[in-house]
């Protein structure tokens, strides 16, 4: 297993980096990736540029592992965009292989999660997926983070997609941190001062030229003298 | 990489002309700059021969008929005696002052003297020593100079045979500095090159233009040919599959050569021991070896963009110099491309910060120099990249706001004023013709699939480009109209941002989460230009959720006086020290 590793290592530090001959290599190291919930971006994109130059070792079930994969990566690395960078329309990206992620990789990024989920069951190989949905999800709680104080908990099993009930549902909450009370509400950030404290725009690297009061007095005294 | 030519030193340049030919021989038997490779074009084809012919008759100052001007003649021995002798400053001069002169003078509508004449001349003089390494460099000045001239609107074409013989010219000249002078040790053996900066970076800058440039003719006209059924358009398709099948102008041969360009040269080393160290080591400012290593990690910043793998783009920087020592400040042509890829990549990574930080950069720093700093050959395409950079970081806070320095701010306002107001309306039009004018023009690393020409469209990776990015346009669509209702409230209800938006509270909803997650993104702190840790936006309005309810957090700008005063203090000081000037010249009088 190391052994291909250590191949693709090689292979990115440049040894027959842009040579179809590689694309076996890094193949079976992103069936590695998948079997074994790790991911390597940087193998996973060389993978598309050699389908991009040479496309007739182009093969659409590996496109849609590699894209699957980078959703898991939807930030703050923005993975699935970078390989859509490599995915020209027609050749690589009019088929359902594609498309249907595409679609997934929308929602989630306009934060459409209730359609994520209901859109994600249809597609067993993603849903099969090691680690992919605890990665979406650790996504999710990041947004919902960010955007709330407070919220349900019927709220939140709508936007990570697991029952309300559930023993899972209860995990998550717990590994974020977040206090649950007894209504079934979930606190999300506990300060007062931290929600409504104004934000205060410092001037930054805008202020690289200063002048001190005594050329600023130099200053005025000529305008002064000036008349 | 198992492909690299024997070392050029046997290699002498394909000589064309049997021994003896004349001067006068060599025009008259050169081929005809017209070449039809472009059937649609053969209407066209006829007129420019005639201009050609024309031209020559006239002869352009003499450069048509017989022997080149004696100016040109003693500009090639001194260029010969300068290299062999390694006079840095001699050879600075030539590059940049006699080369683009001669041009202007006798060259601006033809080729310059054929290199294989350049090498039977120097035959005939006596120069043999070094003339493979000088006549490397000659055709390095011809092809990039015909690359300058030739095109459709004029009378010089860049024929298939020129493209391919670059090619072969620019690998003899890497296979030189990686097997003759990246192998030299200090203080043993013979005395090393030296190029002026410019000149270095220039080299492996028309590298990879005139790659990018085969791409885009060979692609256009495989297509072109693929459409025709008849025997001569089968035979010409051939021909460019013959090309493909030569890996003439192969990316990944490109790609490789700068990779071993800066491996073999230690560039990075070089960067990381200085790092390591309070002073720093100048040896990069002899060392050709190092400068080539330098400046290949720049056109590799630059391919990787060019081909759309905008991370890996960045990556090339991991070890980069940016202290205010180094060199791109000596190269504007450098300095402004390490940044123009630069905050392109991060842009298309979607990290506006960096972006907007990186572009804001380099563009204060030319506002201070004026443009005299860009004053040279190509000032008028860094230029062009400056208002490129300028129009990019519209782009960049039209996306994501953020507080842009007064100078740039007054050049926006005062240059393009327009397309920002347009950009806001959501104009997606707008986004289009911006990305389409200020992005670079990318190009696809493959050969076409030549077994299967039908739905072949050579311009699909640049489309895909800007789709990608307008798609991310899109997602942001409503995330103005949520800020300019959030900055009438202090707290309004979802069910009530719905009506008012004529939306259901789902939607709502998701466009609240969508404007949160938007306001996060990596930004650069120390390091490695990827790396970077996530921040969330200052800029302009906030707000939480409780529930079904949005609070707008009180947002007070404490805005930045002090420059605006320190300008107008400025403004003032050079009025008053103008008029006290005059008033002094007047007394005097």
């Amino acid at each position: 297993m190391s052994d291909v590793k250590a191949a693709v290592r090689q292979i990115l530090g440049g040894e027959g980096l842009y040579s179809a001959d590689s694309l076996q290599t890094l193949e079976e190291y992103l069936d590695q990736q998948w079997a074994n919930d790790t991911y390597d971006v940087e193998a996973n994109l060389t993978i598309l540029k050699l389908y991009l130059m040479y496309p007739q070792h182009m093969k659409k079930d590996r496109v849609r592992q590699i894209l699957v994969k980078a959703l898991g990566a939807t930030f703050p690395q923005n993975d699935f965009q970078l390989c859509m960078y490599q995915l020209p329309p027609n050749r690589f990206r009019d088929m359902p292989e594609v498309t249907e992620l595409v679609r997934l990789a929308a929602k989630l990024d306009t934060c459409d999660f209730k359609g994520f989920w209901s859109d994600l069951d249809k597609y067993p190989d993603v849903v099969s997926c090691p680690g992919l949905r605890a990665k979406v999800r650790t996504f999710i709680c990041g947004v919902v983070a960010t955007a709330y104080a407070a919220l349900s908990r019927e709220a939140l099993s709508e936007y990570v997609g697991l029952p309300p009930g559930s023993a899972e549902l209860s995990a998550l909450i717990k590994q974020h941190g977040w206090r649950e009370e007894a209504n079934g509400e979930l606190r999300i950030s506990e300060s007062e001062d931290d929600r409504v404290k104004d934000v205060l725009v410092k001037g930054e690297g805008a202020t690289k030229e200063r002048i001190s009061p005594d050329k600023l007095r130099t200053v005025l005294n000529s305008v002064a003298s000036v008349r | 990489m198992a492909d690299i030519d024997p070392p050029l030193t046997n290699g002498a340049p394909s000589s064309r002309l049997p021994p003896g030919t004349k001067w006068a021989d060599v025009e008259r038997d050169a081929p005809a700059d017209v070449e039809a490779d472009d059937e649609e074009e053969t209407p066209y084809t006829r007129v420019r021969g005639e201009r050609q012919a024309s031209s020559h008759r006239v002869g352009g100052g003499g450069g048509g008929r017989g022997d080149p001007p004696p100016q040109v003649q003693s500009f090639l021995r001194n260029f010969y005696e300068d290299v062999e002798g390694r006079k840095v400053g001699n050879i600075e001069n030539a590059y940049e002052g006699q080369f683009p002169r001669l041009s202007d003078q006798y060259y601006s509508k033809t080729r310059w003297v054929d290199p294989s004449s350049v090498s039977r001349y120097y035959a005939d003089q006596g120069f043999e020593k070094e003339k493979d390494v000088v006549l490397i460099l000659y055709k390095e000045l011809f092809y990039r100079h015909l690359h300058t001239v030739g095109g459709p609107e004029s009378a010089v074409r860049v024929r298939v045979e020129d493209r391919e013989d670059s090619w072969g010219n620019y690998r003899d000249l890497f296979d030189y500095f990686l097997e003759v002078e990246m192998e030299k040790k200090p203080g043993r053996g013979a005395r090393g090159l030296q190029f002026p900066y410019t000149w270095t970076f220039d080299m492996l800058d028309e590298f990879v233009y005139q790659w990018s440039q085969f791409k885009f003719f060979h692609n256009k006209t495989s297509q072109g040919r693929s459409k025709r059924s008849d025997d001569d358009g089968r035979i010409r398709f051939r021909e460019m599959v013959a090309l493909a099948d030569r890996h003439i102008w192969d990316s990944a041969r490109v790609i490789e050569y700068l990779q071993l360009l800066v491996n073999k040269s230690g560039i990075n080393q070089y960067f990381r021991h200085n790092r390591e160290r309070a002073r720093g080591d100048d040896r990069i400012e002899t060392d050709l070896g190092l400068q080539v290593g330098y400046f290949a990690i720049v056109q590799l910043l630059r391919v990787q963009c060019l081909v759309g793998d905008y991370r890996l783009a960045l990556q090339q920087l991991d070890e980069f110099d940016f202290s205010g020592d180094s060199l791109f400040y000596r190269v504007p042509n450098c300095h402004l491309s390490l940044f123009y890829y630069m905050g392109f990549s991060y842009m298309m990574l979607r990290r506006y910060t960096d972006a907007v930080r990186v572009f804001s950069q380099v563009l204060t720093f030319l506002h201070t120099k004026k443009d005299d700093y860009l004053q040279g050959t190509a000032m008028g395409h860094l230029l062009k990249m400056k208002d490129r950079m300028y129009q990019l970081l519209l782009l960049c806070v039209c996306l994501h706001p953020h507080r842009l320095d007064e100078s740039i701010n007054m050049y926006l306002k005062d240059k393009h004023a327009d397309r920002h107001a347009r950009l806001l309306k959501d104009d997606e039009q707008e986004y289009i013709d911006v990305f389409n004018y200020a992005s670079p023009k990318f190009v696809h690393p493959g050969y076409p699939p030549f077994d299967d020409m039908d739905d072949y469209d050579p311009t699909e990776l640049s489309r895909t480009q800007v789709e990608v990015f307008l798609e991310e346009v899109r997602h942001q669509k409503l995330v103005p109209t949520i800020r300019s209702f959030a900055k009438l409230y202090t707290a309004i209800p979802i069910q009530k941002l719905a009506s008012l938006m004529e939306k259901n509270e789902d939607e709502i909803r998701e466009i609240l989460l969508c404007v949160k997650h938007k306001g996060r993104q990596l930004v650069w702190r120390s390091g490695p230009p990827l790396s970077g840790e996530v921040v969330t936006m200052e800029e302009g309005v906030d707000f939480f959720l409780d529930h079904e309810m949005i609070h707008v957090k009180s947002t007070k700008i404490h805005h930045n006086y002090v420059q605006y005063f320190v300008h107008s203090i400025h403004t003032f000081k050079d009025m008053i020290r103008s008029v006290e000037h005059g008033l002094q010249r007047r007394e005097r009088v």
